[in-house]
């Protein structure tokens, strides 16, 4: 009995330290997020209060979409630059049809485009056998090239005030726009943790000639995870049309690496195999919280870039170290 | 220099503590000039872990080691090569696009004197006057891809030996050497040990250490149990020392094979250059041994049977049940009942950052949904136990990563994660590579348990031990090609060795 209960005690301190380098990831991620939070808290008093607060987050609704779908691109060990090219072809996309069918035609259209970029992107990568870096940098160029021969330069304004008025409804004093974040968050953490296709992204990117060999059809679940975040991209597409009321080509620019980047301070790895949407949330917020310091700290605008650049570089050390603990305090014995 | 048997590497007390286990418990070593020390052990035992802290990869927690005497402290692999400390791993450490003199001089090139150029000359000399002393049969200036996998080991070797080298670690060097090429390998070492050096040689193979090794010490579970002189010992007492108990000899395995009902077929299978009209059947019950010198076609075979697409067939019928299948991908061969277990677990049998229990249910993970479509965990884990109980899978919990169990344990998940789904047909290659005597017993135990149940297994292995006794049919290959079949019941070493090699014949070494 005596025997038993020390044994169970040694377990549970293995099993806390073994929690502890499993999770060394998500205690690094808050723990920056605090650190920032609490500075900035500090340090600009016009940093805590509600209404610069609910402006992050509002800002930050296309991103947070858009994080979900990067987060299912990178475990499943792909990643797509395309997203910031696709958020202003479907911006476009949804405007032009807003003016010349209505509300819910654009809205349709928005998403449709982001699906089909997604499908094309998941299509070449698979049957091609390219790496997806190559395709999502042509796909880049190429949907920020069709936005631009649609609107020969010039901006799309005049949509209709009760499309404009979507972005700032409220359900019971909650945006709406909020709703839709957490539903889309529920459904991808589920889809990720309790369905085989969530299962089989995380074993795909951890090692996909396993996959293959566990008969997993890892081509069909690159090809479909391409496709989920062609969709989401489609969301947020139309979301950031109602917020702006007016858009042009060049909307979106830059917008993949501040998700991506956003993505992989949240801990996801760009290996493959390691993720969760829920930390991909505090690295949206991670990079909000940066933005709007440097606003605050009225830095120079021209050296706010440089700033969130070297937030990436160290956001990828970390990553690499951090894998690196791992694999040192995982026994290797022989 | 001036004593002969004065002792080069002295380990004393090395201690070495990982998370959660002591791999090391005050273990003492040491290792003389001009002598071959086996270090034997069972997975897990710290054989590597004890050479890896010779040799700078790790650091120890307590002890000293002394290097002729004086006292070193390696921080990292390169201070132990300055020291004259050489490793080579089991992994196979040569750059295959490099010619052979330049990975012999890998990092430590000659030059012109006075010059920044390499004095290419004088490398492949001092490489041709190595290659000739030990009598291989390759040229310096040949591309290491091209040599088998012996050859590349002593090209390994051989940069140790021009880097000065006093201690000569080899890790499991013949674990991935068919039986010929091994006996070549050891011939080797047998000539090398004339130099002025000494050689740690760890390995799972006890014939091996008793047959080449001056001593032989045994670890088990971290600690020191015994050092013997070869000559004075047995294979009996090796193993029981490294057990703490004798095995049960001459385990007979049942068979279960129905003769009369064949359940798959293989006719005319051509695939360029690499296989050669493969003809057989399988029956039901049946395990058929495929065997050969490395590289012969096994692998092949069984790839293009499970319809991987690096293989493109030219021609070939397959029959299930005499009904012909077509099998292009794996997801079809498994729905078509057939299962591939591969000699690579940790390349791509298994996910090494997946808790046991997730790399268990992996094939089967439809099995586990719940009524709404989810996956349910509890079943996972509570299904997982039972392998884990039912194939004695040594690891803390099944929520524990893959990667941190031992080679033998890692290779009874893979078993699980076919288990569960249990095909007709499952073919395994190379089962039992790389994990201790024991664990080989118990998953030959394992294999053929499956045939009672009315499964069928190919078993492809370059190791006679798992065939003898266990299959009923051994088919025997050589480049590609079919070239014999035997009794499995009947067969014997030299059976199976001299038919695998017959197409080498003249370049057979005796020892």
């Amino acid at each position: 009995m005596f025997k038993e209960k020390t044994h169970n005690a040694g377990n549970s301190i293995k099993n806390l330290k073994n929690w502890a380098i499993g999770s060394l990831n998500v205690i690094q991620t808050m723990g920056v997020f605090l650190l920032i939070f609490t500075f900035l808290s500090i340090a600009y008093p016009r940093f805590f209060t509600i209404l610069n607060l609910t402006n992050i987050i509002k800002q930050q609704v296309p991103n947070l979409i858009v994080a979900v779908g990067i987060t299912f691109i990178l475990i499943s060990g792909e990643i797509d630059i395309s997203i910031g090219g696709t958020l202003g072809l479907i911006t476009i996309v949804t405007a032009k049809a807003v003016l010349a069918w209505g509300i819910f035609p654009g809205l349709i259209l928005g998403i449709l485009t982001g699906v089909f970029v997604g499908f094309f992107n998941g299509f070449v990568v698979v049957k091609g056998r390219i790496p997806s870096f190559i395709v999502t940098l042509g796909m880049m160029m190429m949907t920020r090239s069709i936005a631009y021969v649609i609107t020969r330069g010039f901006s799309i304004g005049g949509l209709p005030e009760s499309f404009k008025a979507f972005y700032n409804f409220r359900f019971l004093k909650i945006p709406v726009v909020f709703v839709i974040v957490i539903l889309i968050y529920i459904i991808a953490y589920i889809a990720l943790t309790k369905t085989v296709f969530g299962k089989q992204i995380f074993a795909v990117g951890s090692n996909r000639k396993a996959a293959d060999l566990s008969g997993i059809n890892s081509n069909m679940v690159r090809f479909r995870t391409f496709i989920v975040l062609g969709f989401l991209v489609g969301i947020a597409g139309v979301i950031l049309v109602s917020r702006l009321g007016g858009v042009q080509a060049e909307t979106g620019r830059g917008f993949e690496f501040e998700v991506i980047s956003a993505v992989i301070i949240g801990g996801c790895s760009l290996y493959g195999g390691e993720g969760n949407v829920l930390q991909s949330i505090i690295g949206v917020f991670i990079i909000a919280l940066i933005r709007n310091g440097l606003n605050l700290s009225h830095m120079d605008l021209y050296w706010q870039e440089f700033v969130t650049g070297s937030v990436i570089i160290i956001a990828v050390l970390l990553d690499t170290w951090r894998v690196r603990i791992r694999e040192r305090m995982v026994l290797s014995r022989g | 220099m001036n004593n002969p048997n004065a002792i080069v590497l002295e380990c004393k007390n090395i201690t070495k503590k990982f998370p959660g286990v002591l791999a090391l418990d005050q273990v003492d070593f040491d290792c003389r000039r001009g002598e071959i020390h086996g270090l034997l052990g069972e997975n897990g035992a710290g054989k590597s872990t004890l050479m890896k802290i010779v040799a700078g990869a790790y650091e120890k927690d307590e002890g000293e080691i002394l290097l002729e005497g004086k006292k070193v402290n390696f921080k990292t692999t390169k201070e132990a090569i300055q020291e004259k400390v050489i490793t080579v791993f089991q992994e196979g450490n040569v750059i295959e696009d490099l010619r052979v003199f330049e990975n012999i001089f890998l990092n430590h090139e000659l030059r012109i004197s006075k010059t920044p150029f390499l004095d290419e000359k004088k490398m492949i000399k001092l490489s041709e006057n190595l290659i000739k002393q030990y009598g291989l049969n390759i040229k310096s200036t040949d591309k290491v891809k091209n040599l088998s996998v012996d050859e590349k080991k002593m090209v390994e070797i051989f940069r140790g030996l021009t880097q000065g080298s006093k201690v000569l670690i080899l890790d499991e060097p013949t674990s991935s050497l068919t039986d010929l090429e091994t006996i070549k390998l050891l011939n080797f070492l047998n000539e090398l040990i004339k130099q002025d050096i000494c050689i740690v040689f760890i390995t799972h193979n006890i014939k091996e250490a008793i047959a080449i090794s001056h001593r032989i010490t045994v670890l088990r579970e971290g600690k020191k149990i015994k050092t013997v002189d070869s000559i004075a010992t047995s294979q009996e007492e090796i193993i029981k020392l490294m057990l703490g108990r004798y095995l049960t000899e001459n385990i007979t395995y049942k068979s279960n094979v129905d003769k009369n009902n064949i359940i798959f077929e293989v006719r005319e299978l051509n695939v360029k250059n690499r296989l050669n009209n493969i003809n057989f059947n399988l029956k039901k019950g049946e395990i058929l041994g495929v065997t050969g010198l490395v590289g012969s076609g096994g692998t092949d075979l069984a790839e293009a049977i499970f319809g991987m697409n690096n293989i493109k067939k030219e021609s070939g019928k397959f029959f299930l049940k005499s009904k012909e299948v077509d099998i292009n991908n794996p997801v079809t061969a498994i729905k078509n009942g057939i299962g591939y277990l591969t000699p690579d677990r940790k390349g791509d049998g298994l996910f090494l950052r997946f808790p046991v229990y997730e790399n268990i249910t992996m094939v089967a993970i439809k099995k586990f949904l719940n009524k709404i479509g989810f996956v349910n965990k509890k079943k996972q884990i509570q299904i997982s136990k039972e392998y884990v109980n039912l194939l004695s899978v040594k690891t803390p919990s099944v929520s524990s990563l893959v990667e941190s169990l031992s080679g033998g344990n890692q290779q009874k998940v893979v078993l699980a994660k076919w288990l569960e789904i249990l095909p007709d047909i499952m073919i395994m290659n190379e089962p039992t590579v790389g994990i201790d005597v024991g664990t080989k017993i118990e998953i030959r135990k394992i294999i053929n348990n499956i045939t009672l149940q009315g499964k069928s297994i190919i078993l492809i292995s370059t190791e006679p031990d798992d065939l003898i006794g266990l299959c009923d049919r051994i088919i025997v290959m050589f480049k590609g090609k079919i070239i014999k079949e035997i009794n499995g019941k009947t067969a014997n070493k030299e059976m199976i060795i001299n038919s695998a090699t017959k197409g080498y014949e003249k370049e057979i070494i005796s020892v």
